[in-house]
């Protein structure tokens, strides 16, 4: 059965990936004028208030069911309306993940004017994040919404992987923002594995990444959201200093363990193991990881820093420069279909190079501030295995936590509070 | 990790089994519906395959038919109707897949929420173990993080130096080039914009085929009218050129600029004017692989003359390779306007015109081809300053430059017009349509008249104050009779000289067309008539120059010849000519 659901998977990508085929003009010239390339009219502005207010008063409703009714089933509703709106209805867009590249071109590039309702939906959800957690990947989220509807039979992941696997989301974040504020390229959208299936059209490509990433979600909880989403970044970060933070149980834990598989996404953080034989003291390890910091900021500062002329040929008009100047120098044709366009539109040379020197230069600052980036994420992760605190008992990890309320259902304290002699089982 | 949950008490367990049945075998057919559907898109999609307009055999194969009978009106409907009815079965195919689509995502759907309850309802209830702490609880995990961490960070690290440093992604980094001019970079150029050398000096030289403008007028100079080339009587000296070709040699001022090629090399050659030896001699590259273009044994692999103007030399070959050097034989830019479809192999000449390249591309089989055009090309970097479209096909003639009354025009000719353009901004400003057939001799220009002609057709004299189709309205004369075949005419305000290919010399007054004598070389002749001061130079194909005077009967001057077959026109320049015979190019010159 769980064969065939990923069969059938990956099937439906090739049928989505057909519909894809664009249709060729007709070639006879028979005096037949062929109409005008139409594109779709943009979204009216009004929606983009409309979107803002519908993020706002969801996020309040996710907050009012995880914190004050500690409800599983209202968040479960309210994840299916979060993915028909959001998703299906605007088609996953506004998206508050990709609303960070605007935010990062924004800041880069002063001729860029930031559209309000893009503001809201990158600050919204951050603002209700450092005071209730990350309420928006509750039943917001329609990425995750969709992550959350197709998980069947959770899997443990080993703390070693989710630790590790969690770093790329960093590498992700690091690497929209400099390719957003440097090149205008918005790389987190173009590779968003799901909106092709809110759309019901996307490159191939993408409709595969997305099919993958669900049948891994059928035995991994949200791996897109743990391991790749950048906007957990942020998210995960307010959260560890939020207002109020989610918790298993309404009291004191009773260390019954009954929640211990609950989390699906590995968010339950269990009493502190003894320390091993031979382990430096958790100071000594916290000075350790202190001093080591700096160090990888640097060191990685620079491999960004020698890395800068790579990256920056992510960008469409430096890759064009390149191939105009080897066709130029090199004597050998056409290089690519790009350059032989634009030299037959008769474009200015010395302008594009001009242009793609301005990108570079950008680059070669953006690069190495990636870079730090990068160390600071590796340097803090080892921080944060050095301060781990001890503690008894059994409580929902603030960053990774993603509010989603399956732990109250197994909490024998939750029930006594409800007064309730059945409670719900888990639902997955 | 065994999957538990909390055991609950159920109060009719044989109810929750039968529930959880149904849901199962729900489920099942759900995944059986959407195997079927999956089955039927797949075997749409690849039973259709042949149902794209791009891709189909029989659209294909039709149209290579149609290729070769381009007026087969039947074949015509006949693609289009196949046409219709391949796309009709694409559309068929678009939305049959997307339906597939949905019914796909709805059964997934059923499928999934009836996986889901089922594991809902059949979930055994977990209780922990006292004895087997969870994965996070045990000792020595601060270990295991920090080393999968320092694993990943070395991932990490390991792969932005692999991108740094790969070859590959070496990168040009432009600021120096906008910053530093680069000689070899085609935008950056060391030329000074506007520096070009005043029109005296332009007309003072030889600059492309049949001399400054095209007009087949030497510059003043005391020119030898005797010489011996087997002798050496005033052959200032001689060099080999080692590659073939039949392009003519152009001069600037202590240089000679030519070209040869063979299938596997082509070489663009500077002579020194002083001393004869070969200043500097630079390889266009082929294309690894490509073919040679194909062309006639008369045509050759160099056919076609370069131009320069004062700051560059611009070389052209048969399969559309333009590109640009400087003085000192730095390749500056090169482009490639092919591959050019061309019966005997393209050997127009180049132009130029201030800054920019001129350069004719006459091409198909059919002025219905629509593939011809005339181009200027910035000659700073290459690019297309414009295109005007033409509406000939293939054709040999060289376009010459006319500073005619009403402003300087680019004449062209092909069949079966000769065309006039502004050379500001490409314009066409008039054509007049007469010519037919394979035409190669280019057009002359001389006293506010432009003449133009080719055997089997007519030679007319246009008045070059037109505007729009001029054929009935400014053609001044038109003459028959033996036109050349290759050699192009010679215009003076007086007189029109042109000889066939087997050696026949005509004249003709300019004035009325009327023919003022003919003369038999009864030597072959594919150069072009030169005057020069109140002379004219023809050399024939056993390489001797006939010299006459340019009046109204046949007045032989001299017959001198180097020894060595000729095929190209001579260039003159400073009281010295230059003939590139088979294999030689010889420097003429009294002493």
């Amino acid at each position: 059965m769980r064969r065939w659901l990923i069969l059938i998977a990956l099937l439906s990508v090739a049928a989505v990936a057909s519909a894809e085929q664009r249709f060729p003009a007709p070639e006879f010239k028979t005096g037949y004028q062929i109409p005008p390339l139409e594109a779709p009219a943009p979204h009216a502005i009004a929606w983009q208030y409309v979107d803002a207010a519908v993020l706002a008063a969801a996020l309040a409703v996710a907050a009012w069911l995880v914190h004050k009714r500690r409800w599983r089933r209202g968040v479960f509703l309210l994840t299916i309306f979060a993915l028909l709106y959001f998703g299906f209805w605007r088609k996953g867009c506004i998206c508050s993940i990709g609303a960070i590249q605007n935010v990062a071109l924004a800041a880069a590039d002063s001729s860029y004017a930031l559209p309000l309702g893009v503001a809201a939906f990158f600050v919204l959800p951050l603002l209700f994040a450092l005071f209730y957690g990350r309420v928006f990947c509750a039943g917001v989220c329609p990425l995750g919404a969709i992550q959350d509807l197709v998980l069947w039979k959770p899997l443990q992941v080993p703390p070693w992987l989710e630790h590790s696997l969690s770093l790329f989301a960093y590498i992700y974040l690091g690497l929209g923002v400099l390719f957003a504020a440097a090149s205008n390229e918005f790389v987190i959208c173009r590779y968003d594995p799901f909106v092709g299936f809110f759309r019901l059209s996307a490159p191939g490509q993408m409709v595969f990444l997305g099919a993958v990433l669900l049948g891994i979600g059928m035995f991994v909880g949200r791996p897109y959201c743990r391991f790749i989403c950048p906007y957990s970044v942020p998210l995960k970060l307010l959260s560890m200093f939020s207002r109020r933070r989610v918790t298993i149980s309404p009291a004191d834990c009773i260390d019954c363990r009954l929640c211990e598989i609950s989390c699906p996404f590995g968010a339950i953080r269990y009493p502190a193991p003894p320390r091993v034989r031979g382990e430096a003291p958790p100071r000594r390890q916290a000075a350790l990881a202190a001093i080591l910091l700096p160090v990888l900021v640097g060191v990685f500062a620079l491999l960004g820093y020698l890395g800068r002329g790579a990256m920056s040929r992510v960008d469409f008009t430096v890759r064009l420069a390149e191939d105009v100047r080897l066709q130029q120098q090199d004597e050998l044709g056409s290089v690519s279909e790009a350059s032989e366009a634009f030299l037959a539109s008769g474009a200015s040379i010395p302008a594009l190079y001009a242009s793609a020197a301005r990108i570079q230069h950008r680059y070669a600052i953006g690069t190495p501030i990636f870079g730090a980036w990068v160390g600071l994420a590796i340097g803090g992760k080892l921080l944060g295995i050095a301060l781990r605190r001890r503690h008894v008992g059994y409580t929902a990890e603030p960053g990774a936590c993603v509010a989603c309320a399956r732990c109250f259902t197994t909490c024998p304290v939750e029930h006594e509070r409800r007064k309730q002699s059945q409670p719900e089982t888990v639902l997955a | 990790m065994s999957q538990q949950t909390i055991h609950l008490p159920l109060h009719d367990q044989a109810w929750r089994g039968a529930l959880a049945r149904t849901v199962a075998l729900t489920g099942l057919i759900a995944a059986a519906f959407c195997l079927t559907v999956a089955a039927l898109m797949l075997a749409a999609h690849v039973h259709q395959q042949n149902a794209d307009p791009l891709t189909n055999g029989t659209l294909i194969q039709l149209k290579e038919q149609l290729a070769d009978d381009p007026e087969n009106e039947a074949l015509k409907q006949a693609i289009r109707q196949a046409d219709l009815e391949v796309r009709r079965r694409h559309l068929q195919r678009q939305r049959f897949l997307t339906r597939g689509s949905y019914l796909l995502l709805g059964g997934l759907c059923v499928a999934l929420a009836c996986g889901k309850a089922y594991w809902h309802l059949t979930a055994k209830p977990y209780l922990p173990d006292p004895q087997r702490l969870p994965a996070a609880c045990r000792p020595g995990l601060a270990r295991t993080l920090r080393a999968s961490v320092g694993i990943a960070a070395a991932i990490a690290g390991g792969g932005i130096l692999a991108v740094a440093l790969l070859p590959d992604y070496r990168t040009t980094w432009f600021a120096a080039l906008v910053a530093q001019p680069d000689p070899t970079a085609p935008a950056t150029a060391p030329v000074a914009a506007g520096s070009l050398p005043p029109r005296e000096v332009y007309l003072r030289n030889w600059p492309m085929f049949r001399g400054p403008g095209g007009c087949a007028v030497a510059p003043e100079g005391d020119y030898p009218t005797d010489w011996d080339g087997s002798a050496g009587k005033n052959i200032l000296w001689k060099t080999r050129i080692p590659l073939p070709g039949y392009n003519s040699p152009i001069v600037w001022n202590d240089s000679i600029f030519l070209s040869g090629a063979t299938e596997t090399q082509r070489l663009v050659y500077c002579v020194d004017a002083a001393t004869g030896g070969i200043r500097w001699q630079e390889p266009l590259p082929i294309r690894p692989g490509s073919k040679p273009p194909q062309v006639l044994e008369e045509t050759g692999l160099s056919p076609s003359t370069l131009a320069t103007d004062g700051l560059r030399v611009y070389a052209m070959f048969p399969d559309g390779d333009v590109a640009a050097f400087d003085f000192s034989g730095k390749r500056i830019w090169m482009r490639s306007l092919g591959p050019l479809e061309n019966q005997y192999g393209h050997a127009t000449s180049l132009l130029t015109v201030g800054e920019r390249l001129i350069v004719q591309l006459d091409q198909g089989s059919s002025k219905k081809d629509t593939r011809s055009a005339i181009l200027a090309l910035d000659g700073t970097t290459g690019r297309t300053v414009w295109s005007t479209p033409r509406p000939v096909p293939n054709s040999w003639t060289s376009p010459i430059l006319a500073d005619t009354p009403s402003g300087l025009q680019i004449i062209t000719a092909a069949n079966p017009y000769v065309i006039a353009y502004d050379p500001a901004d490409g314009r066409e400003i008039w054509r007049a349509g007469f010519l037919s057939g394979d035409v190669a001799p280019s057009p002359a220009y001389a006293a506010g008249m432009v003449f133009a002609g080719q055997a089997h057709a007519d030679l007319a004299a246009i008045r070059t104050d037109g505007q729009g189709d001029v054929t009935d309205t400014h053609i001044a004369w038109k003459a028959d009779g033996e036109l050349p075949e290759i050699s192009s005419p010679l215009a003076t305000g007086d007189h029109v000289f042109m000889v066939t290919t087997p050696g026949l010399l005509t004249c003709l007054d300019a004035k009325s067309g009327k023919m003022l004598w003919e003369h038999d070389l009864e030597k072959d002749v594919n150069a072009s008539p030169i005057l020069v001061g109140r002379n004219v130079y023809l050399t024939d194909t056993t390489g001797v120059t006939h010299i006459f005077e340019a009046a109204d009967a046949y007045k032989p001057v001299a017959a001198p010849g180097i020894g060595e077959a000729v095929h190209a026109t001579a260039a003159f320049s400073g009281g010295r000519i230059y003939i590139r015979g088979k294999e030689h190019l010889y420097c003429i010159a009294a002493r």
